[in-house]
């Protein structure tokens, strides 16, 4: 749900926290794993991080709206990056036979990403700022909000750095 | 004509089980046709907001033939399913069903070492003297010695004949039966769903209509549901002949009332659980009250003699008018990978003494791309309900309730068959089925007098069946 | 329905609903899968009711020839998708 707006606030409140304990912390700052997906090389773009599956239709549906606005926006600065899930990766590949996203693809068989980000839902959309932190998240897909959706990425688009 | 009583009620059970079966079938969509839809979609990042664009829509259907040994009940039945999801996970469905039934069906009178002749209300339109032939499953036309006051409409009647040591069966019935149900569901608010649905039903003599509404809200990631549904059901019966009167002696006098009706709620609380990434669990307690006319108005009871056995005088038969029942029913089902185990259990529970057994366990067993097959058995075990005579004896008091349908009685059934199942097409899955279900009773209570003794009174079902399922979701 | 009977289901009942809703408890939420996990239960073959036609047929066969009927319930499973 977009009010989920809340959460992200909350979620980095409590990154911010750990960060800070972990300065007063060795062993904290020790166990704190280390980011699985690397997002480093994007920083300053506005980031569109979709996970997805080749068995979840609303994810699925999502594909030809995540094409349209990276080819919209991507000049703008944003990036889609979907991160899919399939625990058999050969589905998903079986999916994207014949199809050609304009977007990256990660494969996170395992789930460690999915882990990591704590999705509480499938699919679920992280949009991170240029300032590489987490400002909405999107849980399910649905066609008739992507107004809703257009207007996030705009948002975060049209800050001034 | 009913089968047995409350045969109309078997469409609601049939369409209040496909209203709510459906709520679940939101989530087993194709994928690629899921893209394909999507990507027909107006081209644009504003999207589509605010219209009820499907996007999916699957249209099921079926047909089933029914065949039980003996000469006994024979039916067809096709039905149709449309349903419809919206892309806020609305879901509508819309389905008719039709049957064709004809055959053979147990009165409820006991067999006899001698020929027996039953006489009942011609069922005939308009009750015209033209003749009805007596093809028309062993029945002929008789005239009625007129009595007093009566219409000339009313001086035929039918009779049949039943050979001896034979157990009685009225052959002369077909009745045709159509049925509608539709529901809806969407999420609402924090909600997970809510819907609500209805159904009619309609056959020469019987008329039900229900209405049921129901809720379910998810918890843990949506590993948990808990879910509940209340179904209200209301009965018409309008027998050929008109309503008799109960314990009264069988006649093919026309009844004076015509009709007489039931109404029935029922709740279902349901709790589904993900256990395990390829397990689930669902467990739900049902309660139901049924108030009204319960029996079927074409049952006899045979009363015998205390010695000889030998029917004496057949009496309509007569149930309680209130019934409360009760069932709590546990299922599970795991995907081992080479197949997918499904187990449930059954327990049922009536005001009228009877209890059930129900336990099932089928397994679908993967084989080459998309085909499967799924053997699957069914063991049902219940008791008699506490009216349930095989015979009633010349002499003894007449008891208050006293009905001999076999579908009261005690027995076992067992169900065993196969299953066979592959995708078509990328958007099409077609299924076969082949069942055979056969109900063993004791044919010799110890209760049996005279001539009874050497009769067979179980008069439960030998039966075989096949279905043809057929699915096609499309956009 | 003797009490006693009555009283029977009810524990049972009752204690079957405990042990599947402690899962619900929020210390238990660990138990069961991810969402990222569901791609099994997503199956048709893994539904509530997979052949909505099919159960409403063996249904409607059994209620015509059976005291009991009904029982089974219709949410729940699936991928837990939106």
């Amino acid at each position: 749900m977009l009010k989920r707006v809340k959460n992200a606030g909350g979620r980095i409140g409590k990154i911010a926290l750990l960060i800070f304990a972990g300065t007063f912390s060795p062993e904290a700052a020790q166990s704190s794993p280390a980011p699985v997906l690397d997002l480093s090389a994007y920083r300053g773009k506005v980031i569109y991080l979709d996970f997805w599956a080749s068995w979840c239709a609303p994810c699925l549906q999502s594909f030809p709206w995540m094409n349209e606005i990276q080819r919209t926006f991507g000049r703008q600065g944003l990036t889609v990056i979907a991160v899919n899930v399939d625990r058999d990766g050969n589905m998903a590949r079986q999916f994207l036979r014949g199809k050609i996203p304009e977007f990256k693809i990660v494969y996170d068989p395992d789930g460690a990403i999915a882990k990591q980000y704590d999705l509480k839902d499938m699919p679920t959309t992280f949009l991170i700022g240029q300032d590489g932190k987490i400002r909405y998240v999107h849980s399910g897909f649905y066609l008739n909000r992507e107004s809703q959706y257009v207007s996030h990425i705009r948002e975060l688009l049209n800050e001034v750095r | 004509m009913q089968l047995n009583s409350g045969n109309g009620a078997c469409l609601r059970q049939t369409l209040a089980t496909l209203s709510l079966g459906l709520l679940s079938a939101t989530l087993g969509e194709k994928t690629d046709r899921a893209y394909a839809q999507a990507q027909s979609q107006p081209d644009s990042p504003s999207g589509n907001s605010g219209q009820l664009i499907p996007t999916s829509k699957e249209l099921d259907s079926s047909i089933l033939f029914y065949q039980e040994a003996n000469g006994r009940v024979r039916a067809i039945e096709p039905a149709l399913q449309y349903t419809a999801h919206g892309p806020d996970s609305q879901t509508f469905n819309l389905g008719v069903i039709a049957d064709s039934v004809t055959g053979a069906t147990p009165n409820g009178a006991v067999p006899s070492d001698h020929t027996q002749t039953f006489v009942t209300p011609l069922k005939a339109p308009g009750g015209s003297s033209t003749t009805v032939t007596s093809a028309s499953g062993g029945s002929t036309v008789i005239h009625l010695p007129p009595t007093p006051g009566q219409i000339a409409a009313a001086a035929l009647g039918r009779q049949y004949t039943t050979p001896p040591g034979q157990l009685p069966v009225d052959r002369g019935f077909h009745d045709q039966r159509y049925g509608v149900n539709v529901g809806y569901s969407q999420p609402l608010g924090e909600i997970s769903l809510v819907g609500f649905g209805g159904s009619y039903s309609i056959e020469h003599d019987y008329q039900s209509i229900s209405a049921s509404a129901n809720i379910a809200q998810n918890f843990n990631l949506n590993n948990t549901t808990a879910s509940l549904a209340v179904n209200y059901e209301n009965d018409s019966s309008f027998p050929y002949g008109g309503v008799p009167t109960p314990l009264t002696v069988m006649t093919p006098q026309l009844k004076s009332v015509s009709s007489r009706g039931r109404s029935r709620i029922d709740i279902v609380a349901g709790l589904t659980e993900a256990m395990t990434t390829n397990w689930l669990v669902q467990l739900n307690y049902s309660y139901g009250i049924s108030d009204g006319y319960q029996n079927d108005p074409y049952l006899i009871v045979s009363v015998v003699d205390p010695v000889t056995g030998e029917p004496n005088v057949y009496l309509y038969e007569n149930r309680p008018t209130s019934r409360r029942l009760q069932s709590i029913y546990l299922d599970s089902k795991v995907d081992f990978g080479p197949s997918v185990t499904d187990v449930s259990f059954r327990y049922f529970m009536d005001s009228w003494g009877i209890k059930s057994t129900t336990v099932q366990v089928s397994d679908r067993v993967r084989l080459m791309g998309s085909l499967y097959v799924e053997p699957e058995i069914r063991w049902y075990q219940q008791s008699a309900a506490n009216f349930f005579h095989n015979f009633l004896v010349t002499g003894q008091p007449l008891p208050q309730y006293a009905s001999a349908d076999s579908r009261l009685g005690q027995f076992v059934g067992l169900t065993y068959g196969m299953k066979l199942g592959f995708d078509l097409t990328r958007s099409t899955e077609i299924y076969l089925r082949g069942e055979f279900y056969r109900q063993t009773g004791n044919g010799h209570p110890a209760d049996a007098i005279g001539q009874l003794k050497q009769q067979n009174l179980f008069a439960g079902v030998d039966a075989a069946y096949g279905m043809i399922g057929f699915s096609w979701n499309f956009d | 329905m003797k009490s006693a009977d009555m009283s029977a289901i009810r524990r049972g009942a009752l204690f079957a609903a405990a042990c599947v809703a402690a899962n619900s408890l929020w210390a238990c939420a660990a138990i069961g899968p991810k969402p990222w996990e569901k791609d099994v239960l997503a199956r048709r073959e893994m539904q509530v009711n997979p052949y909505p036609l099919q159960t409403a047929t063996d249904e409607h066969i059994y209620f015509s020839k059976e005291a009991a009927s009904g029982g089974r319930g219709f949410a729940g499973g699936g991928c837990g998708c939106n």
